[in-house]
């Protein structure tokens, strides 16, 4: 060992330990699959060996499956379905979490409309929003929409809700204008509770997605996957389970993870 | 100090408070207090819990209105809150999610007029944090600072838009003896330096005696002004003086007829 190198391969070698201490079992058990798919232990009517998995994934980015189409199409349609349902979950549930925060009187009104909701799946609602909107773009949105919503509204309510009082008598005090007490006290103090909010109802959301797809739509990942158990490919049903957890878990990390770091780990304790 | 020529600093003159509870009794907390402050003055308020001398110092702060009577600050009727007074509250005020400079500076960058009249709110900003002896700390979170160093922040920010008075209401209460010690010692350094008008509202009579020119000593709810007690000696001053000593037993017996149930 040089004592010059170490610098650099030593922060490698540190985030490699660190991946094999958090993921060990989950590499141990795809080193597992992955011999058992060599010595063609796995029936691949039950579930995909390795090889049939890659092929699989090959044939579906390149669009040779046929009916089930290409799967860059599938994950485009289905982030699009899910940035709409989810923003739309997010502004509307931060206006209703912030006007129940600001009034008792409306806090008091919705709250036993939100306890009865909050329990019921996204999903129970399909029947319902496929009449109402049909089946299609606009009930996959609305079923996102409606999965997302309730941990936002919570969080935006919770955040708001608890800003201490003296926050607002300082700035009284020190005369901000309302521009200020909104962009540099208010969002601040509700981020913490109000950003835990989105994040859950984020995963909430996706969550829905693939049911949605299942039931309310002829595209996506959710209707790609479901098409795989109709046409006896559990290869294709793993390569758009693998796909939406990925999806997530990236914009989970890098948007979500990101923004944390940036705006509230700094100074939250 | 008594010469009629210098007007008080702030006036309180014959102010009832009186606020309605959920069930709609009137609970009075303020009966008729006469008061006067000169500038440059050092008052403790001193009272039993909850007997109204943070009520007392809401409606010199403007966050209160009164009932009955008048408050009136260098001559003028207080109607709201403003940057001519700042105000220290117990703890939970530092904005957590801006470092010491960054809530330093609130008070010189939050509103247009504030802005024209510190054109350096840098050079100021840094002014407040030097004087609280938080030099070094500019970039720290609050979370990461201890009790007392909180609280110099807390002062670093009420006293950077240069207020005429300063009103604290038990800045030290949660802080441990040894650090409100040294808290207290150092806010004596600041108001001879500043020459700010100080309001200090305490229920510690060791504290009100080492810090105040005058304690303001008042009943229980609903209060009154019990006594007014001065004390010419001075700073900084040896808890153990036997003066001082005849005044805390004088200040224990006023108390002790005050005490309340809770």
């Amino acid at each position: 060992m040089s004592a010059v190198a170490p610098a650099v391969a030593s922060r490698f070698e540190l985030g490699m330990t660190r991946a094999l201490y958090e993921w060990w079992l989950l590499i141990a058990l795809a080193v597992v699959w992955i011999a058992a798919s060599a010595l063609n232990l796995i029936p691949n009517s039950v579930f995909p060996d390795a090889q049939t998995l890659a092929r699989a994934t090959v044939d579906l980015v390149t669009g040779k499956v046929g009916v089930l189409g290409k799967l860059t199409d599938h994950v485009w349609i289905s982030f699009a379905r899910f940035a709409a349902g989810y923003s739309i979950a997010a502004g509307i549930g931060i206006l209703i979490g912030l006007l129940m925060a600001t009034s008792s009187l409306i806090a008091a009104l919705i709250l036993p409309i939100l306890r009865l909701l909050y329990p019921i799946p996204g999903l129970a609602w399909t029947p319902l929003v496929i009449m109402w909107a049909g089946i299609g773009e606009n009930a996959v949105i609305v079923l996102i929409f409606l999965s997302a919503v309730w941990p936002i509204v919570y969080g935006a309510y919770d955040g708001f809700r608890n800003i201490p009082r003296n926050y607002m008598l300082v700035c009284r005090q020190l005369g901000a204008t309302w521009n200020v007490r909104v962009r540099r006290v208010l969002l601040p103090a509700a981020l913490p509770m109000l950003f835990s909010g989105l994040r859950l109802g984020h995963g909430m959301g996706w969550r829905a997605i693939v049911g949605a797809e299942m039931i309310a739509a002829v595209t996506g990942v959710g209707y790609m996957l479901n098409m795989g158990g109709e046409l006896r490919r559990p290869d294709v049903v793993v390569v758009g389970m693998i796909v939406i957890a990925i999806m997530s878990a990236l914009l989970d990390r890098f948007v979500f993870g990101t923004l944390e770091d940036r705006l509230i780990s700094r100074w939250k304790r | 100090m008594d010469s009629p020529a210098s007007p008080p600093m702030i006036e309180i003159e014959n102010v009832t408070k009186v606020f309605s509870t959920q069930d709609n009794r009137n609970l009075k907390t303020i009966d008729d207090i006469q008061l006067s402050i000169a500038q440059g003055e050092f008052i403790c308020l001193l009272g039993p819990s909850g007997c109204g001398k943070s009520t007392l110092l809401n409606l010199i702060a403007g966050f209160e209105t009164p009932s009955a009577g008048i408050v009136a600050c260098a001559g003028k009727p207080v109607v709201a809150p403003g940057p001519d007074r700042g105000v220290v509250f117990q703890e939970h005020t530092l904005f957590e999610w801006m470092t010491v400079s960054n809530n330093v500076s609130f008070g010189l960058t939050c509103n247009p007029d504030i802005r024209a009249r510190f054109p350096d709110a840098a050079g100021r900003t840094q002014a407040c944090i030097d004087l609280v002896g938080l030099r070094g700390f500019e970039n720290t979170f609050p979370n990461f600072l201890s009790g007392g160093m909180k609280q110099r922040a807390a002062i670093a920010r009420s006293l950077a838009p240069d207020p005429a008075i300063l009103l604290m209401d038990e800045p030290f209460g949660a802080l441990d003896a040894q650090t409100r010690f040294i808290m207290q010692n150092e806010l004596l350094k600041i108001w001879q330096t500043t020459q700010k008008t100080i309001v200090f509202v305490t229920h510690s009579i060791e504290e009100a005696v080492f810090l105040a020119d005058r304690i303001v000593v008042m009943t229980k709810r609903p209060a009154r002004i019990k006594e007014i007690v001065k004390l010419d000696m001075p700073r900084p001053r040896n808890i153990n003086d036997p003066m001082l000593s005849d005044i805390k037993s004088r200040l224990y017996d006023s108390m002790a007829s005050e005490s309340v149930m809770i």
